[in-house]
């Protein structure tokens, strides 16, 4: 049940099972320089990031990066793309391919959380640790709570070792990113009958847009992705085994899939649909092969693990999911069908992007590229004319193939996220196929020998192209302080400020602005409000009048009792476009390049001038571009009202 | 390709063997942990112990039954995988049962899965005694120390880098900045400051700098627009300096108003205090 059945009887024999080995006694050097070859990329690659800090030029330190990065991978690569190395050789490249892989965002930010996602789960973190409950609801991102299980890993590395939050942190994702990849190396070497293949699936799968820096920020999908494709890699060991390791293997998935329950929706529900889709062609095709009967059997086992379990989990713990993540599908097959009948703007990729062009052209080519690799493994392989014996092989391409579906969805404004978010998953049967073209193409004819060096340039261009089709330049370099930018808004300043704020009022419910939030979420112990069409905030910045009674019943009876104001909001449009939330807040800045000198900031300099003099704010505290305002409502009489629209008379 | 097949009795108990040591990295770790020894103690025991010990000791038992080594680097990353799955599932099993999910709850639950299977392949032999376990053979301590060593230190090298690496780089610095706040009861106000009129009225304040410096410069103070009270003072981040006013004799809602302006940047900061005077 390869993947590949060439039309080469030499090729489609099928490798021997790999027998255990005496202790290589070889020579070590190759290891050793290249470990010291990476050491010194690593610098190059700091150094890249140290350029961006200054303010330099994107051609400039986009170039110094792919120089580091490229170099830095390439001993490991080609290990891979060799003939001649070993499975263990092999099993060591792509293990320290995955080490090398999470420098960049090691690099990224070594001194604490940055990226949106990582302060809600870092209070997450903080929380458990000092209060031991589960479950607390988060106060940036609610759901998280819900699904803790990156916060029980964490926390338990931070008590046990004594290390930081963040230092253990980083070990966790080190782990779980590596042991990703290995988890593709293992999928191969059962799918592919050339076991060298292996290596090389594993190195397309950390290809993926999201492998570099997406899949490595301290958030739950990044644990819960790894769960993911080794769930995948012991269902494949089961269905090919019977008996006692088939059910050992089987075990072993079980325990996966309910970690992945307890550490994020979206992976389980993906887990969900793509074993339901490799179960799909197992059904439909074992009635037509009867040797095949049986085979159907571990993956409905994993089906139905995750899908029960997940019911469950939903039903007990995390009743808030389905109302957080429909809301999202909803949006982007609405913006899918409005954009098919041309109904709603089309997305530009790289709208405002400061990328290089080079990144930006390979970012387009390298679906392409990957399209026609797909197709040559389908036409040359005959993999669809064989598909009675190749059934997991089939799913998996099935998988694969949702790649490529998905990618008009990037042109839809509210499809983009979520479709980017998927490839972590669908990318790995795109790795495997990839794999076995790659393997046709390097190793069917030996006299072929530019192969490998067109293997190796085309595999660097879809590497830069498709991380630059992933997370934008904000989260991928550090650069100058801009406001509005998550990975790059929290100063020291702020985090200052946050600091001293959570000591003086620990726990103090808060009203600010979302970036401004972020820090006083996870540095001051804050609970922030969360912005929303029913929950009008911005009213108190985008207008300089009186403040809606509505509003001031909402945040008088919420027990909101500061306000944190960056006196810069007046003067700037944010990077990210909005300043307090996504939903329901008057949108300001589109695809257009970001210049926060072109456009006039919706909130006006009154309205900040106003909480000076306002009678229901005491300034308590301030910076060089912070004030916190305490506010009090009730005792100066300010006019409220629980109906949304209401009119009260003044005092 | 030559297979060595030994006897379980001919490679020992080699599996067993790290399952033991994994086992007790961890039960170790959480005995520091519980005695509140340093980092520098627990790291070294908690990291395999925690990520390596309960998945590698599930791991060693399946396949000590199916025969296969789990010394290879693919099933000690499955381990390190298992490791991590069982770790959430641990703690929501604790927090069911009503304990708190603290770090040595966790880490008992974890020793509480991870020791049968340890015991298991430690103490239990193969139903047949003649049974083959095909493992690969350990070479020497000389031998492996030799080959590995070169390559340990070139990873020690490259992790130095990244350490190093990761040193200088910074925050995204909006640039220096200073910190103005009310200090002691003022802070905890929830709304005007009711006083009586002509009540003297201290501000204790704390003034900081990002370089950690002592501030120096001017503070006054002014209720409804009327300089009260002017110092110049050199105040330390957690030294607190106190001015005084006098609420207005009008009753109704004043404000007090506090300046600070640095003698070095010329940077001005302010803060406001509501005043409900009342009837005399």
């Amino acid at each position: 049940m390869t993947l590949l059945q060439s039309r080469s009887p030499r090729a489609a024999d099928p490798a021997p099972a790999p027998a255990p080995t005496a202790a290589p006694t070889g020579p070590v050097v190759l290891p050793v320089v290249a470990w010291l070859i990476a050491a010194a990329e690593v610098l190059v690659v700091a150094a890249s990031y140290r350029v961006a800090r200054d303010g330099g030029s994107p051609t400039l330190y986009y170039g110094v990066f792919w120089m580091g990065m490229l170099v830095m991978v390439a001993p490991f690569a080609a290990v891979l793309l060799s003939a001649g190395a070993s499975a263990r050789a092999r099993t060591v490249a792509v293990v320290s391919f995955g080490v090398v892989t999470y420098v960049p965002k090691f690099l990224r930010n070594p001194y604490g959380p940055t990226y949106h996602d990582e302060p809600p789960h870092y209070r997450a973190v903080e929380d458990l640790l000092a209060s031991r409950e589960l479950y607390e609801q988060n106060p940036l991102i609610q759901i998280i709570g819900d699904f803790p299980g990156l916060h029980i890993v964490t926390a338990t590395v931070t008590g046990l070792t004594g290390l930081p939050v963040w230092g253990a942190a980083s070990v966790v994702l080190l782990m779980a990113h590596v042991a990703a990849v290995v988890a593709v190396l293992v999928l191969g070497r059962m799918l592919l009958p050339d076991p060298r293949a292996a290596g090389l699936g594993a190195v397309v799968y950390g290809l993926n847009p999201s492998y570099l820096y997406f899949d490595t920020q301290f958030s739950y999908e990044s644990l819960a992705v790894c769960f993911f494709l080794w769930v995948l890699t012991l269902t494949v060991g089961a269905v090919r085994t019977t008996e006692s390791p088939r059910a050992l293997r089987l075990a072993g998935a079980v325990v996966l899939v309910l970690a992945c329950i307890t550490t994020h929706h979206l992976t389980t529900l993906v887990l969900i649909v793509l074993t339901g889709v490799v179960l799909a062609t197992h059904t439909v095709v074992r009635r037509l092969d009867p040797a095949a009967r049986g085979q159907w059997r571990p993956w409905a086992l994993v089906l139905g693990a995750a899908t029960v379990g997940f019911t469950l989990w939903v039903l007990t713990v995390a009743d808030t999911t389905w109302s957080y993540l429909v809301p999202y599908a909803e949006k982007a097959f609405g913006s899918l069908s409005q954009h098919a009948t041309g109904e709603e703007s089309q997305r530009t990729l790289f709208a405002g992007s400061v990328q290089p062009l080079y990144e930006r052209l390979l970012g387009m080519a390298a679906p392409l590229f990957l399209v026609a690799a797909f197709l040559a493994v389908l036409w040359r392989t005959r993999l669809l004319a064989g598909w009675s014996h190749r059934r997991t092989a089939l799913g998996l391409t099935a998988v694969g193939g949702l790649y490529f579906a998905s990618l008009p969805l990037l042109f839809t404004p509210e499809g983009y996220e979520g479709t980017r978010r998927s490839w972590a998953f669908t990318y790995v049967g795109v790795a495997v196929v990839v794999a076995a073209a790659l393997a046709l193409l390097l190793w069917r004819d030996p006299r072929r020998r530019w192969a490998t060096g067109a293997v190796a340039v085309v595999l660097a261009a879809v590497m830069v192209g498709n991380t630059g089709a992933g997370p934008n330049d904000a989260y991928r370099f550090p650069g100058p302080y801009q406001l509005g930018s998550a990975p790059r808004s929290l100063t020291p300043e702020v985090i200052a400020l946050a600091e001293e704020f959570g000591r003086r009022h620990p726990d103090a419910r808060t009203v600010s602005d979302r970036y401004t939030n972020q820090a006083l979420v996870a540095y001051g112990d804050a609970v922030s409000a969360q912005p929303g069409p029913g929950f009008r905030v911005w009213d108190l910045f985008f207008e300089a009048g009186p403040p809606d009674p509505y509003l001031v019943h909402e945040l008088d009876t919420s027990d909101f009792a500061y306000l944190v104001v960056d006196e810069r909001l007046s003067r700037y449009v944010p990077a990210e476009g909005t300043y307090f939330s996504r939903e329901g807040e008057p949108t300001i800045r589109g695809d257009e390049p970001y210049d926060p000198d072109a456009r006039q900031s919706q909130v006006p300099q009154e309205a900040l001038d106003r909480f000076e003099a306002a009678p229901w704010a005491t300034k308590v505290l301030a910076t060089t571009n912070y004030s916190v305002y305490r506010l009090d409502f009730t005792s100066v009489g300010t006019p409220q009202c629980d109906q949304p629209g209401c009119e009260v008379a003044g005092p | 390709m030559t297979v060595d097949l030994q006897t379980r009795q001919q490679v020992g108990s080699a599996p067993g063997d790290l399952s033991l040591a994994l086992t007790a990295c961890l039960l170790l770790a959480v005995a520091a942990t519980a005695l509140g020894l340093p980092a520098v103690v627990r790291t070294p025991l908690a990291l395999p112990g925690v990520l390596l010990a309960p998945g590698y000791a599930w791991l060693s038992l399946a396949r000590w039954r199916t025969g296969q080594p789990a010394r290879t680097p693919p099933a000690l990353v499955l381990a390190l995988v298992l490791s991590l799955a069982l770790l959430p599932l641990v703690g929501v099993s604790v927090g069911a049962v009503g304990a708190p999910v603290s770090p040595v709850n966790v880490g008992i639950g974890l020793l509480v899965l991870t020791l049968p299977p340890t015991a298991w392949v430690l103490l239990v032999r193969p139903a047949h005694p003649g049974a083959r376990v095909a493992v690969p053979p350990f070479p020497s301590w000389r031998q492996t120390a030799r080959r590995l060593t070169p390559t340990v230190l070139s990873v020690g090298v490259f992790a130095a880098v990244v350490a190093w690496s990761a040193s200088w780089q910074e925050r995204p610095d909006s640039g220096p900045y200073a910190q103005l706040a009310y200090a002691g009861e003022l802070a905890d106000l929830t709304g005007p400051v009711d006083v009586r009129p002509e009540e003297p009225i201290t501000l204790p304040l704390q003034l900081a700098r990002s370089d950690g410096q002592p501030w120096s410069g001017l503070v006054t103070v002014a209720v409804d627009g009327r300089a009260q009270d002017a110092q110049t003072v050199r105040v330390a981040a957690d030294d607190v300096v106190s001015l005084q006013a006098t609420a207005p004799p009008e009753p109704g809602q004043h404000d007090a108003t506090v300046n600070a302006v640095s003698d070095e940047t010329g940077e001005e900061l302010s803060l406001t205090l509501r005043l409900q005077v009342g009837e005399p």
